[in-house]
């Protein structure tokens, strides 16, 4: 009761195609025009019972005045098999549609008294604890039909809005996307309390070869946006990095390559259960071949970025690239550099099969 | 003056009093017109014959067919489809009427709080205004027993507006006569068509027109039955109407 | 008295034209008056039916369809059989106080029920399919064709019996005279009866009106007689002989007995629509404190019934000056009674009981000018056929 005085002059949302005549002992609320003369739909009468927005307005009526009396099947026998006003009032949860018409039926000629104004919370709690965001309608100013019930269920904690869903066309995010609206970048806009970078280790892989990850060491100017969700998905394990992503500039090593931050050749800075680098670079490679071995080493190429060589034409997993003296002859492989130009020719056998 | 307590004892038969009990308690005190008696129609009509004078009422329906119509009023809805159809096929000007729908405010009524009430010219079996008249302009048709206009007879002298129980007549500039609701007689019964306009144009199937003659008929079946009330309106000027009204 | 038959009929109109001449320059101006009157009313009616059409004209509804003409006509007839049955007192019943006054009555009932035929026939839609459709297709339960027939009866008796009266042919006149009293009672009962025998009108509806109709047509009657008179002396310009102050003596104290009955009548009336139904209630209701209040307290019942009432009380009828003031209080106020009484049984909606939106207030009505000229057009001509008749007709003062 109070509440309703109170919504009552709250900033009115306007439905279009209402028509909003004041007149005396007229009647408030949605007054339909088609296909007869006139029916009267009081939110208020509705709104005292035990049931929310959501029982009507999640696929049975729009939440824009009138749509409803633009379908062709707005009929009385719609009603009697179950649709608009019929799903309820069918003699069980309330009084049957064929059942005292004048109670609905105003007649020809009735008058709406003014705009009604259907129960809603002004301020709408998204989440729960800290972590939510306070929603204030007055703030929104658009029709209910806008966000109702298309991105948002018409009741109060039916939706979960999550860290995944930030950036999606879901949610809020359909019109802050700083284009309609400002930007969800920045938290404390809509965050009610600081959103901090979540603390504690995110693990990357499983076990002991699991990479951890420490918001606390990452705090790039941009903020989240830096990284979510481009680079990384806001859901929790849905980041795979490959091994031969650490050179195509994807995921950390955007950031991670020789220029911006450090260079993903210290393996044990994040791998910790890697050995410590060697100065130049990996270890030695040993090539088994039918004549004598070929024993790489990285030492030898490590004035040369890894991308030079990685992930084409050697892959950077062991034992994948397959090496073939034919085709090194051609270019492929070694052969892309060892060609008598840029490096000594394939053909100096002992340069590389040794002991 | 003495209201109808007469006929109401000469109704009795020992299988009847029963249903005239029942109907008695009839809440809105507007009682049937007497044409039905529960028991066999014959004896209810021959007694009514006794009662009333004019000897109108034979031992059976007088008129084949004898047109009336049943007006359910828990259905209408106030939405003037019958007004609109009966302006444009019986030319009905702007400043008269010839069926209207009434409207009642019950603010303190449980549930429903309003009602719509269909009213037109009862086309009575005893018309006032056809007494009243002077002329012999409006008369009771044979055949059919719809109350007829004569329109050239007509002087405009008004005693039928004036005896009129139900407001039904008006003075139509453009026929220089009397005009009123004639079932469509005039438009459509007399060219075939067996229904009346607003009958017709009734979404919510309110009135039902037909013949009460005939035991087949819809409005024989609606108006010979108990369980649902059906009552007639001003029953206490006598003037034995056939528009007959009921709920359920 | 002239020879009547040993003039000839030109020579007579001839001496009846200077006798009107001669009248002097007030009775010129009256008549003159009520000439313009008439033929004003004249002029209105017709222009209200057949030009702008009565729906706009005159001030009736489909609500209201009989209004202040209908109280007009039914005033003037009667008046009419009023004066017919004070005349039949005098020279059919053989009361000798009643003489003197008789003929002047005959001649008045013949004046004023033509104003009243003048009156309904500018009310009627098509007042000449009545002459003919009366005749061709009847309606015997009608009382509007009875009224219609017995006072056309009527007038032709009266007019019958007032020439024979001229021609001083007493006998014959009586029987004349008696046939037309006769049908004018039926007449005004009939009368009485097209608003008494309509069921569907509570306030109407009884055996209160033709009853009702026929004392207030003596009273009417009584009141007329004692004013024409008075006003026909003056036109005169006699002086009131002695047998002529006994008469209106007579008269007068007639009026004051049918004050008291019509005062009876109308309280009996009133205290019994108080148990009615709803109708008869609320138009109770309307008379006493409503919109006829000031009509019924201050016209009906003060000045058209007290105050006569104690006027002639008083004077027991020998003050021919205060009968004449209480007769014309009688004759205004009964106007008055009618137009009420019309009305009123129009004002509660036949869809009173339904309870409904469009039928919750009382209907209203209010006269127009058209209405209210052809009333004057209707007084005109009573005026100005009296004023004539007083210098044709010589001898009208004597028995």
């Amino acid at each position: 009761m109070r509440n309703r005085l109170i919504f009552i002059f709250s900033l009115p949302f306007i439905f279009a195609g209402m028509s909003a005549v004041a007149a005396d002992g007229a009647t408030k609320g949605i007054l339909y025009t088609k296909p007869l003369e006139s029916v009267i739909f009081s939110h208020a009468s509705h709104a005292q019972k035990e049931f929310s927005c959501a029982t009507c307005h999640s696929g049975l009526f729009e939440m824009k005045a009138m749509e409803a009396q633009k379908n062709k099947d707005f009929i009385m026998d719609s009603l009697y098999k179950g649709k608009y006003c019929g799903a309820c009032h069918d003699g069980k949860k309330a009084f049957a549609a064929d059942t005292q018409c004048a109670r609905c039926h105003l007649g020809f000629g009735a008058k709406l008294a003014a705009e009604e104004v259907p129960l809603f919370k002004k301020n709408v709690k998204l989440g729960k604890s800290a972590k939510g965001v306070a929603f204030s309608h007055d703030k929104h100013p658009q029709s209910c039909h806008s966000c109702h019930p298309s991105l948002f269920v018409p009741k109060e904690g039916a939706d979960k809005v999550r860290m995944a869903d930030h950036g999606r066309d879901r949610y809020c995010f359909t019109c802050h996307d700083g284009e309609k609206a400002f930007a969800w970048g920045d938290c404390s806009r809509c965050h009610t309390e600081p959103v901090s970078a979540p603390g504690g280790v995110i693990n990357f892989g499983q076990g002991k070869k699991a990479v951890a990850f420490r918001h606390e060491t990452h705090k790039p100017k941009g903020g989240c946006k830096e990284c979510h969700p481009k680079l990384f998905s806001f859901t929790k394990g849905a980041a795979k990095i490959d091994f031969d992503d650490h050179l195509r500039q994807k995921s950390c090593f955007v950031c991670h390559t020789k220029k911006n931050a450090t260079a993903f050749y210290d393996c044990n800075r994040c791998h910790t259960d890697k050995k410590p680098p060697k100065l130049g670079g990996p270890d030695t490679l040993t090539y088994k071949t039918t004549m004598q071995n070929v024993y790489f080493h990285h030492e030898s190429h490590s004035e040369f970025a890894c991308n030079l060589c990685h992930p084409a034409p050697f892959a950077m997993k062991k034992g994948k690239t397959k090496m073939v003296m034919a085709e090194m002859f051609k270019g492929k492989t070694c052969g892309l550099c060892h060609n008598g130009k840029m490096a000594f020719h394939v053909r100096q056998c002992a340069r590389c099969h040794k002991q | 003056m003495p209201k109808e307590q007469a006929p109401d004892r000469l109704l009795e038969k020992p299988e009847n009093i029963s249903e005239l009990d029942r109907r008695e308690f009839l809440k809105m005190g507007l009682w049937i017109t007497g044409a039905f008696a529960g028991g066999s129609i014959f004896s209810a009509v021959s007694a009514a014959a006794k009662v009333f004078p004019h000897d109108t009422y034979a031992a059976k329906y007088p008129y084949k067919p004898h047109y009336c119509m049943v007006i359910r009023v828990d259905r209408c809805i106030g939405c003037q489809l019958c007004m609109d159809a009966c302006v444009s096929v019986n030319d009905v000007p702007s400043y008269g009427w010839r069926t209207k729908i009434l409207e009642r405010q019950a603010p303190k009524a449980i549930g429903q709080k309003r009602e719509f009430v269909p009213v037109l010219c009862n086309q009575c079996n005893d018309p006032p205004c056809v007494r009243a008249c002077p002329v012999t302009a409006t008369y009771k048709d044979r055949k059919n027993g719809i109350v007829m206009m004569d329109n050239k007879k007509c002087i405009g002298c008004k005693i039928c507006m004036a005896a009129c129980p139900y407001d039904a007549r008006y003075y139509c500039e453009e026929k220089g006569a009397i005009d009123k609701c004639d079932f469509c007689f005039e438009t459509r019964l007399s060219r075939g068509i067996n229904n009346t306009a607003c009958s017709e144009a009734c979404p919510a199937d309110v009135r039902v027109f037909g013949d009460l003659s005939d035991p087949k008929d819809r409005v024989y079946k609606l108006v010979h039955q108990l369980q649902k009330p059906v009552w007639v309106l001003k029953k206490e000027t006598g003037a034995k109407p056939n528009i007959f009204y009921m709920k359920g | 008295m002239e020879a009547l038959e040993n003039l000839s009929l030109t020579d007579q109109l001839k001496s009846a034209a200077a006798r009107v001449l001669s009248g002097g320059p007030v009775y010129l101006t009256f008549l003159g008056l009520m000439g313009i009157l008439f033929i004003a009313g004249v002029a209105f009616g017709i222009h209200s039916v057949y030009i702008e059409g009565s729906r706009h004209a005159y001030g009736t509804s489909r609500e209201v369809p009989l209004a202040m003409l209908i109280a007009t006509y039914a005033f003037f007839v009667i008046i009419s059989t009023g004066l017919c049955m004070v005349s039949s007192i005098g020279h059919i019943f053989g009361v000798a106080s009643f003489q003197p006054i008789a003929k002047r009555a005959v001649l008045l009932s013949v004046i004023t029920i033509c104003s009243g035929f003048l009156v309904i026939g500018l009310e009627l839609e098509n007042p000449f399919r009545l002459a003919i459709y009366l005749f061709l297709s009847p309606n015997f339960t009608s009382n509007i064709w009875w009224m219609g027939v017995l006072y056309s009866f009527e007038v032709v008796l009266l007019i019958i019996e007032f020439i024979l009266l001229m021609l001083d042919r007493h006998r014959a006149s009586a029987v004349a005279g008696f046939l037309g009293i006769i049908f004018g009672i039926a007449a005004i009962s009939n009368l009485g009866g097209v608003f008494a025998m309509l069921n569907g009108r509570e306030f109407w509806y009884g055996s209160y009106l033709p009853i009702f109709f026929i004392a207030s047509a003596v009273l009417m009657g009584s009141a007329a007689v004692v004013f024409f008179t008075v006003i026909a002396h003056w036109v005169r310009r006699e002086p009131l002989g002695e047998a002529i102050r006994d008469s209106l003596a007579a008269v007068s104290r007639l009026a004051g007995l049918m004050l008291a009955v019509v005062i009876f009548l109308t309280v009996w009336r009133m205290v019994t629509l108080t148990v009615g139904g709803t109708h008869e209630f609320m138009v109770c209701k309307a008379f006493v404190s409503g919109a006829f209040a000031f009509n019924f307290w201050v016209y009906e019942v003060a000045l058209g019934m007290i105050i006569p009432f104690i006027l002639l009380v008083l004077t027991r009828g020998r003050s021919v000056g205060v009968s004449f003031v209480a007769a014309f209080l009688i004759i205004f106020c009964a106007f008055i009674m009618r137009l009420d009484m019309v009305v009123a049984g129009q004002i509660v909606p036949m869809y009173w009981e339904l309870g409904v939106k469009e039928y919750s207030r009382l209907n209203a009505y209010a006269p127009t000018w058209h209405e209210i000229f052809v009333v004057l057009g209707g007084v005109g001509l009573s005026g100005a056929a009296f004023l004539l008749g007083e210098k044709v007709f010589d001898s009208l003062g004597e028995a």
